[in-house]
């Protein structure tokens, strides 16, 4: 095997008693608490001043009806947009870097979110009457032509032998391939009517104005696909092993490659559509999560979708409490964290 | 940009209940009763309120995403009135804590938080920004509609009818069409005859020189592009807490070259006055601002109308 | 076919870029007129247009074009890496986000301090990026990608300093345009002696560029003092990228398009792939300008995003051979 197994590195046995299902418990337990402590507190947050108390009434069903408006109707959309997409990302940058083992594996690295932007961006210039629904179809169909697109280009063609993806070649090609699309798309829209760009304003990975429309926009996907990331899990353990030992375990290597592929894609694709491109959370939380709990995807996944979700939610609270009424979008927080993790990922990448 | 006249009808259902059916620019509005308690986000929609004597209880008074409040003219008229945060980024949550009934909109600025809008309390959206006089003097009708103001509403009309046909009378016939613009520190963005402004002036009898671009009511030039026209007469709109590009533009002897510079037809209006409020207090203003400068007749800028530059 | 023969067909296409992009414009001006006018200004309104507003902007665009040219084919040669590129490794970006700074920070200082602060800002972000790819042995893709991720870190940051500081971040949008749009003689003036300076420096290095470019084992043998030299050579390469943001902003691909051109059509050797990327670099900016300022007439179109459109291609082709063996 070529390129060195990717969670292996970080774990040199995959059963090092450090890791049990205990521990993994007791971390998902924590993360819960965090993420739902920090939940509450971006609830009571905002540019209406709201008692705590309040607020925990509210969520007990009562209290008044302004301070339900401002929390139901205002504030939890914007959080539960924060946490799926959150939570999508991860799931999706786990399974990417699971499947093509690629440590450096994300969907914003190679391609999926800015095919799902160029495409969501002509969609809205050819159709602008459409149905809501169609968005998240025309962005799923931009992550898949996107993320083809980089298969096909960092592909080795001559060599048969182990089918390897280069991991650096892969992450350089896709993200050379996002800045071509992310051009192309900067390119219509400079003769588009001037309301398409505001239209399109929260690609930049923001969650500003996420309200109950966008919500029902993405759980439908998030409802579907990350149980069905969960029931993945195994799979991606025999992926892992590599292609010779998985086929011998009796598994379908190409299915079971397409159709974590399809499930991480569409992932990626919905949660743009939800909060534009959140970069480098897909990267960050499967690796924090490894961390954490080892590299059982069965503990890895469910790790890095509260990991995800907590990291997204808490750039944007952070990013709307810091210096109000400015808003600091959450985009621009994950690539600050984001970007020297990965920088020195790269540092320990052979 | 929208030829299209809002389309109004009120009908009295009952002979106790007023209904108010009203279509505008995202679809149709249904009121049961006239309301007092509306929220402003554009200067226009504030200004109109106010001239029909209703305070409206928030307006986006706000100084964030480049907004510079409210225009001076209303400064006076504007205290105590809640602020909603800023035009370019109105705060839901203190519009939902003023607690409205009706919520007023741009339809360009505005248009992707109209759900959001529209669910807090029942949203007009009227093409403000990118209005023509035409547009702004039905949005009036329609506001003083909603608010039950109707009568004091056409009588708003009717005087400003009256003061344009007078002002009419200064105009000079077969005076050289003029090209309006808004001067920032950043642009030069010229107003076609189907702008606000544009259309304004030329309803006080003077040519715009400019028809709408590709659908663009108003669009930016350079000094290059600004040449190439080539204006007899140039109505910039300052601030005068700016510096507006053409000070800069001024220092390259180009600006020479221009007709307008050459015939000293150079007016500088406030901008504040004409491309911010838009309602019927502004016009008032602008009216008396289009005789004083001379433009109207065509003469010599006087001297608090000459750049200062 | 010689292939000094193509030094002078470089130029020809720098006269033609030129010439066209002052005829062409907001108004066009007929070429004859275009060549009488330059050399006998005759204080006519053609004759203004052409000196004050489309002969700065011009040189800028060439100056910009021939300095992120020479400065891709520097970086290139010095690292061996066919992906090196200013914008790429985020020089670009970090000369930007130093300018940025200073403007929002130090309000006061002069428009003199924008090319050395700029040169520190892209030095800083070239130094992170070289030293995250040594990590464990450099390689071409692995420099590349360390830039890219520095340059979207970098680029993070300047958008939380634009958001917090609206109001002083003006100043400085003009470095963050990528544009050439309304450049006037002053700005002309301000990096016109960093850039010239760096070009003719870059001229006189080319021998031991050639020796460098050998590997660093071969340049050792010959007596080149490697270090010395490639320290020298990565500065001045980074200085001329820092100039051009001083002035036009990041514009992304050129330093990658035109010196691969530059040796395609002229071979190996810098003395003469060097002068020749120069002319090349220039035609293509100003050509691209060209493009730019017709594409939605009268309005401007940011060069920078026609030029990103028309490089991230080759880009993602390049990225794709380099990986193979």
């Amino acid at each position: 095997m070529k390129v060195a197994h990717a969670a292996a590195q970080n774990v040199p046995l995959l059963q090092t008693p450090k890791y049990t299902d205990r521990r993994a418990l007791v971390i998902g337990a924590l993360l819960l608490a965090a993420t739902v402590g920090l939940g509450i507190l971006a609830l009571g947050l905002g540019a209406v001043r709201t008692p705590a108390a309040d607020v925990v009434e509210v969520l007990l069903g009562r209290g008044d009806k302004l301070t339900r408006q401002l929390v139901l109707e205002l504030r939890a959309p914007r959080v539960a947009v924060a946490l799926l997409t959150g939570a999508m990302f991860a799931a999706s940058g786990t399974m990417l870097q699971g499947v093509i083992r690629n440590p450096l594996a994300s969907p914003d690295i190679i391609g999926v979110g800015a095919g799902a932007g160029l495409a969501a961006t002509l969609f809205l210039l050819a159709w602008p009457s459409a149905p809501p629904g169609g968005f998240p179809w025309a962005a799923l169909a931009g992550a898949w032509a996107g993320f083809g697109l980089v298969l096909l280009l960092s592909r080795e063609w001559g060599r048969r032998s182990g089918n390897t993806l280069h991991p650096v070649r892969l992450a350089l090609v896709g993200v050379a391939v996002a800045a071509a699309l992310g051009a192309a798309q900067q390119l219509v829209l400079v003769r588009a009517p001037d309301g398409l760009g505001a239209a399109l304003s929260f690609l930049t990975g923001t969650v500003y104005g996420a309200d109950a429309v966008r919500v029902a926009r993405v759980w439908p996907w998030a409802l579907v696909l990350l149980p069905a990331a969960l029931l993945c899990s195994r799979t991606l353990d025999v992926l892992n092993l590599g292609e010779d030992l998985a086929t011998s375990l009796g598994t379908r290597v190409g299915a079971a490659r397409l159709f974590c592929l399809t499930v991480a894609v569409a992932l990626a694709g919905a949660a743009v559509t939800g909060a534009g491109i959140l970069s480098f959370v897909g990267l960050l939380a499967p690796h924090l999560a490894r961390l954490l709990v080892g590299a059982r995807h069965a503990r890895v996944l469910p790790t890095a979708l509260l990991l995800g979700a907590l990291l997204v939610l808490a750039a944007d609270t952070l990013g709307r409490a810091l210096l109000p009424p400015i808003e600091v979008p959450a985009g621009i927080f994950t690539t600050l964290v984001g970007a020297p993790y990965f920088l020195f990922l790269l540092r320990r990448t052979q | 940009m929208h030829k299209k006249i809002l389309i109004l009808s009120a009908f009295t259902l009952l002979s106790s209940a007023v209904a108010i059916t009203l279509k505008h620019e995202r679809g149709t509005l249904d009121l049961k009763t006239p309301t007092k308690r509306v929220v402003a986000l554009e200067y226009s929609f504030l200004d109109t309120l106010l001239a029909l004597g209703v305070k409206p209880v928030g307006a986006a008074l706000g100084t964030q995403g480049g907004d510079r409040g409210a225009p001076p003219y209303l400064a006076p008229r504007v205290q105590g009135i809640p602020a909603t945060g800023s035009r370019a980024q109105p705060s839901l949550e203190m519009i939902t804590a003023s607690r409205p009934d009706l919520i007023l909109a741009d339809a360009f600025v505005h248009q992707s938080i109209y759900p959001q809008l529209a669910g807090i309390a029942p949203t007009a959206a009227f093409q403000s920004r990118r209005g023509s006089l035409e547009d702004l003097n039905a949005q009036t009708l329609a506001i003083g509609q909603l608010v039950g103001r109707e009568a004091a509403a056409r009588r708003l009309l009717a005087e400003q009818q009256a003061l344009i046909n007078k002002a009419r009378t200064f105009a000079k016939k077969g005076a050289p069409p003029f090209v309006a613009a808004v001067a920032t520190p950043k642009s030069l963005t010229v107003h076609t005859n189907e702008s606000f402004v544009g259309s304004y002036l030329e309803s006080l009898g003077r040519k715009n020189q400019l028809p709408a671009k590709d659908g663009q009511t108003q669009y930016e030039v350079s000094l290059e592009g600004l040449v190439a026209l080539n204006p007899q007469t140039l109505v910039l709109f300052t601030a005068p807490d700016e510096t507006p590009i053409t000070d800069t533009w001024k220092k390259n002897p180009l600006w020479q070259k221009i007709a307008a510079v050459q015939r000293g037809r150079v007016y500088q209006l406030s901008r504040d006055n004409w491309t911010r409020g838009r309602g019927p207090l502004a016009l008032r203003l602008m009216v008396a601002e289009t005789i004083q400068s001379g433009l109207l007749q065509d003469a010599a800028p006087g001297r608090e109308f000459r750049d200062q530059g | 076919m010689n292939r000094l023969a193509f030094l002078p067909l470089g130029l020809a296409a720098l006269v033609a870029a030129v010439l066209a992009s002052l005829a062409l414009g907001a108004s066009d001006i007929p070429l004859r007129e275009v060549v009488e006018l330059l050399f006998h200004p005759d204080g006519s309104t053609e004759s203004l247009v052409i000196q004050t507003l489309r002969l700065p902007r011009t040189l800028v665009a060439a100056l910009a074009g021939a300095g992120l040219g020479v400065s891709g084919l520097m970086l290139q040669a010095v690292t061996r890496n066919p992906l090196a590129d200013p914008g790429i490794l985020g020089v670009e970006a970090g000369g930007a986000l130093a300018i940025l700074a200073l403007v929002v920070f130090f309000p006061a200082a002069p428009a003199g301090w924008f090319v050395p602060v700029a040169f520190l800002g892209g030095t800083l972000a070239a130094l992170v990026a070289y030293s995250v790819a040594r990590g464990v042995g450099i390689t071409p893709l692995r420099l590349a990608l360390a830039g890219v991720a520095v340059a979207s870190l970098v680029g993070a940051a300047s958008r939380t300093l634009q958001l917090l500081w609206e109001e002083r971040a003006q100043g400085a949008l003009f470095a963050l345009s990528g544009s050439v749009a309304g450049r006037t003689w002053e700005q002309v003036g301000q990096v016109a002696p960093w850039l010239l300076a760096g070009l003719l420096a870059a001229l006189l290095l080319t021998p031991r560029l050639n020796v460098l470019a050998l590997g660093e084992d071969v340049a050792r043998g010959l007596g080149a003092r490697t270090e010395q030299d490639s320290a020298l050579i990565t500065g001045l390469g980074v200085l001329l990228a820092a100039g051009s943001v001083s002035v036009v902003g990041p514009i992304g691909f050129v330093g990658l398009i035109v010196p691969h051109a530059a040796r395609a059509l002229m071979g190996p050797d810098h003395r003469l792939s060097l002068p020749f990327c120069a002319l090349l670099g220039a035609a293509f900016l100003i050509a691209a300008d060209i493009a730019a300022r017709l594409i939605d007439r009268p309005a401007e179109t940011p060069v920078g995003i026609l030029v990103a459109a028309a490089g991230a291609p080759f880009f993602v082709l390049l990225a794709r051979r380099i990986g193979r063996r």
